[in-house]
């Protein structure tokens, strides 16, 4: 168990920024997310800390050593790849072992730790078998068996989840979140997913083409984010931004949108009028099924075109007066033909940025 | 109709080049089972009309047959040994560093492969001749082990070039050195390739005739290129039964080289360009 | 230890050692040539400035050696080319036991050239050859292969091309073993002829491996020696290419000072013409 310190990180491949003054901690004993899109720079963040890349400027703290100029062999960092990265001329055995081999210890240490690990994990009849011979899985908990084998100061994961299929996901992700707590161990963990970093982490990192956006809790990031990036990178599947106006009259606000006109009288003391960014999560729309409710004020209507299930959830597609709308429902809906709906908007998780800055307008709120 | 004259034709031409490969290894094949009338038969009989295996044993000591076969393997060996101690750490590192000058100095060595021998062979006869190393097949295999380095580097970079690097780096992160990375990682990964490179080498060495026939003056250095041009000449004149043995126990060592690493053979004689 | 020190150390001493046995060379040839300098009569060797270059000048049979390197390099290249490509073609096709042909073929190329040559100074050799024996029954005419002229040149052509052709087909094989089938059974789909599908399709996609085939073989023919020898050994000449010329001068007759002077000279047109073509094509090469 160590923290991790990273100061003014920035790298440059060619021309290319790949990441630039990045500055984070991760407490001991956390498991900290690093959320991105792909090509945010989270592999060669993860790189570097681990010491198979060096930074152009800044420097890495672990444990309270400077490990910046430290060689991989002698900074005790673990890195599960993406790629899973396993030895295929050594057995799984071979493979788990590596580190331990590394380090010189007795062979009968050695052959307990590995057992121990294959047994937490779930792989203790395949230690005789060569990695070709296994599956996705198999092969994902191999690579992570490798890492747990040793007591690591920190451990890094390179969207593991990513190389499995659908179905794999759910169960790793519930099995990699009963491991981290029973581990007690330092876990940085680089991720598109957001359910990721909601699902398993006491803090997250919000990195976008090489710069960390925000840093904070998973809900604290997610309710309060400061940026528009930072909404598109935690949302799932995506995020809807609509253009709206804020109008004062009297004692009331209203925000105009093209498909419908709310009202934000109660939240609006802290706003001027003008033009705002409307942000929505897909999560936060909700159709109306009962007709009571179709009368609120803040619903509108919409026509529902297309429908896709997910699990057992579904992403629907609608279009609300020319607007596109994306609404994501814990549930199953299908259509057959397009369908005209009432969709209810949830006030209390609008967010509103600043047309120019793109910086959060509402909730005022300091984000995380 | 045209798909029945496609057909035809590519029958006929496929015939053609079997026959056209076989038939001068056949008939040079079965000239050394002739006995030394028949060779001067007219017309040239394509069977032997009584098959004399006599040649095949004598040729190993009518002549220093023995020595040139050894002085062959000698240089063999050992251009083998320095191509590779001098190819595999450059082919590592141009495969996995990016480093400014990395295009010129691969295309650099590209380039001598192709200097021609006969341009160079002369100040090499001087200087060795002052050395006094002359007539001695290690001087042959440190000559050849520099030729033989732009092939290595190549195609051995282009084995390299297909482990992910991810493998070395994991290691490494385990707790060993670059150094330990590349004995545990690399090395063994690329053994089917070390291997066709070697031999891909062995036989261009095995081969070479130009350099040896100038630097080597005799039995103690020559190699079998320059000893069976020899008895083309004039030693064994119109012996061709004699000759003919020589030559297939010459080409024998080839072959069996050509037929290990046949599958690798393209990437090997084409600088790891094409597979 | 730190990557820049480690790239030296395993850059530079390759480097030094090729340099040292193919560009040292170079230099000690520069500084011969301006010498006249034969090995049997040491003690006349004088100093004599450009004296070699203005006899090379005046050398035609160095312009003939000249002139019989290009015209080689362009008649085998293309004959082999036409006849790799058949081979490739043949050994493109799939059924049982393609593979024992697509071995068989290919053999010629890793056979050492003066095996080549020999076999078939064998199959050439007047008076007692099947090539001989066909040419005279069939032909009526009796041709003296090794004697110089143009025979020597067909005969020169023809052992190249058994021994490289095949090298030509492995690398046009690979590239048509490597084809994606789409296009092709879209165009085929709709209505193309094989002739189509063959010039619009195929070579287009084909001209890189065509291109490295063709560079590499050029390249190597500047240097084409082991055929000419073989051949004309104790007949008649007039067939040499340069190496041959250089062997003669320099080794037969040991005139060093000016087998180094055509050696300077062979060496800047080798050392330029390779390093255009290779930085011409370099895309393919990568």
């Amino acid at each position: 168990m160590a923290r991790l310190c990273i100061e003014r990180i920035s790298k440059k491949f060619g021309h290319e920024k790949v990441l630039e003054d990045i500055s984070f901690e991760v407490e001991s004993g956390s498991f900290s997310t690093l959320l991105g899109p792909p090509s945010a720079g989270k592999t060669t963040l993860l790189r570097i800390i681990a010491g198979v890349e060096t930074p152009d400027e800044g420097r890495i703290i672990l444990d309270r050593e400077d490990i910046t100029n430290t060689p991989p062999k002698d900074r005790n960092v673990a890195l599960v790849y993406q790629t899973f990265a396993l030895y295929p001329h050594m057995k799984v055995y071979d493979n788990i072992a590596n580190p331990l081999k590394a380090k010189k210890l007795p062979l009968a240490e050695i052959s307990k730790k590995v057992n121990e690990v294959s047994e937490f994990l779930n792989i203790r009849h395949l230690l005789d078998r060569y990695p070709r011979e296994l599956s996705g899985g198999e092969k994902q908990r191999v690579a992570i068996a490798r890492a747990l084998v040793r007591d690591a100061k920190i451990y890094l994961f390179d969207e593991p989840l990513t190389n499995l299929d659908y179905k794999l996901r759910e169960a790793a992700r519930t099995e990699l979140k009963k491991m981290s707590k029973s581990l007690k161990a330092t876990i940085l963990y680089a991720t598109p997913d957001p359910v990721d970093a909601l699902a398993m982490s006491d803090s997250v990192h919000v990195l976008f083409r090489g710069r960390l956006l925000q840093s904070g809790t998973p809900r604290g990031v997610y309710n309060l984010p400061n940026d528009i990036s930072v909404v598109k990178v935690f949302s799932y599947p995506t995020i809807n931004l609509i253009d709206a106006n804020l109008e004062m009259k009297e004692n009331k606000a209203i925000l105009r949108t093209p498909f419908a006109s709310i009202d934000f009288s109660t939240y609006a003391d802290t706003l001027t009028e003008g033009r705002y960014l409307l942000a929505i999560r897909p999560h936060d729309l909700h159709i109306v099924f009962h007709s009571e409710d179709a009368s609120s004020v803040n619903s509108f209507k919409a026509r529902l075109h297309l429908t896709y299930v997910v699990g057992s959830e579904t992403i629907a597609y609608a279009d609300a007066n020319g607007v596109t709308l994306v609404l994501h429902l814990p549930y199953i809906y299908r259509i057959t033909e397009p369908k005209d709906i009432s969709v209810l908007l949830d006030l209390n998780k609008i967010l509103l940025f600043d047309v120019k800055s793109l910086k959060r307008v509402f909730p005022k709120r300091g984000g995380g | 109709m045209k798909l029945d004259t496609w057909k035809v034709a590519a029958l006929i031409t496929f015939i053609f080049l079997t026959l056209w490969t076989i038939l001068p290894m056949y008939y040079a094949f079965i000239t050394a089972f002739k006995s030394r009338v028949e060779i001067t038969y007219w017309p040239p009989t394509l069977i032997p009309t009584e098959f004399t295996t006599h040649y095949w044993i004598t040729v190993w000591f009518d002549r220093p047959t023995i020595a040139y076969y050894r002085n062959t393997i000698i240089a063999g060996v050992i251009s083998t040994m320095i191509a590779l101690a001098f190819s595999i750490p450059t082919a590592y590192t141009c495969a996995r560093f990016n480093f400014r000058n990395r295009a010129d100095v691969l295309f650099t060595i590209l380039t001598f492969r192709f200097l021609p021998p006969a341009a160079v062979v002369l100040p090499i006869y001087v200087f060795l001749r002052q050395l006094a190393l002359i007539d001695t097949p290690i001087s042959l295999g440190l000559l050849y082990g520099a030729i033989n380095i732009p092939i290595g580097v190549w195609v051995l970079r282009s084995y390299i070039r297909e482990i992910p690097p991810e493998l070395e780096e994991s290691y490494m992160i385990d707790g060993y050195s670059r150094t330990r990375a590349f004995f545990g990682i690399t090395l063994p990964l690329i053994r089917p390739g070390l291997v066709a490179v070697s031999l891909i080498i062995l036989a261009l060495s095995w081969g070479e005739f130009l350099f040896a026939s100038i630097l080597t003056t005799s039995p103690v250095g020559k190699t079998l290129p320059v000893g069976i041009s020899e008895y083309m000449g004039g030693e064994w004149g119109y012996e061709w039964n004699k000759i003919m043995a020589v030559t297939f126990y010459a080409i024998i060592p080839t072959l069996i080289a050509f037929f290990i690493i046949r599958k690798h053979l393209a990437r090997g004689l084409t600088f790891g360009i094409v597979r | 230890m730190k990557t820049r020190n480690l790239i030296l150390i395993t850059t530079l001493p390759t480097l030094f050692y090729l340099f040292f046995w193919l560009f040292y060379p170079f230099l000690y040839n520069i500084f011969f040539s301006t010498f006249y300098y034969r090995l049997p009569r040491p003690e006349l060797t004088r100093f004599i400035g450009v004296g070699n270059y203005i006899s090379l000048f005046m050398d035609y049979d160095f312009y003939l050696a000249a002139r019989n390197t290009v015209i080689f390099i362009l008649v085998c290249l293309a004959v082999e080319f036409a006849l790799g490509l058949l081979i490739a073609l043949c050994l493109s096709r799939e059924f049982r036991g393609i593979g024992i042909f697509r071995t068989l073929l290919i053999i010629p190329i890793l056979l050492p050239p003066v095996s080549v040559a020999i076999i078939w100074r064998l199959m050439i050799f007047p008076g007692m050859s099947i090539i001989d024996f066909m040419t005279q029954t069939l032909l009526n005419v009796k041709i003296n292969w090794m004697a110089g002229g143009l025979p020597s040149y067909i005969i020169v052509t023809l052992i190249d091309a058994w021994q490289w052709s095949p090298f030509i087909g492995l690398i046009l094989l690979a590239g048509m073993l490597g084809l994606p089938q789409e296009p092709i059974e879209a165009a085929r789909v709709d209505g193309a002829s094989t002739t189509t599908v063959f010039f619009k399709i195929i070579i287009p996609y084909l001209k890189p491996i065509i291109l490295i085939a063709l560079i590499l073989r050029f390249l190597d023919l500047i240097k084409l020696f082991d055929p000419i020898y073989a051949v004309v050994t104790g007949g008649g000449s007039g067939i040499e290419t340069l190496s041959v010329y250089i062997y003669k001068k320099g080794f037969k007759v040991l005139d060093i000072g000016y087998g180094a002077t055509v050696s300077v000279i062979f060496w800047i047109v080798a050392f330029l013409t390779a390093n255009l073509v290779v930085r011409r094509f370099k895309e393919y090469l990568v």
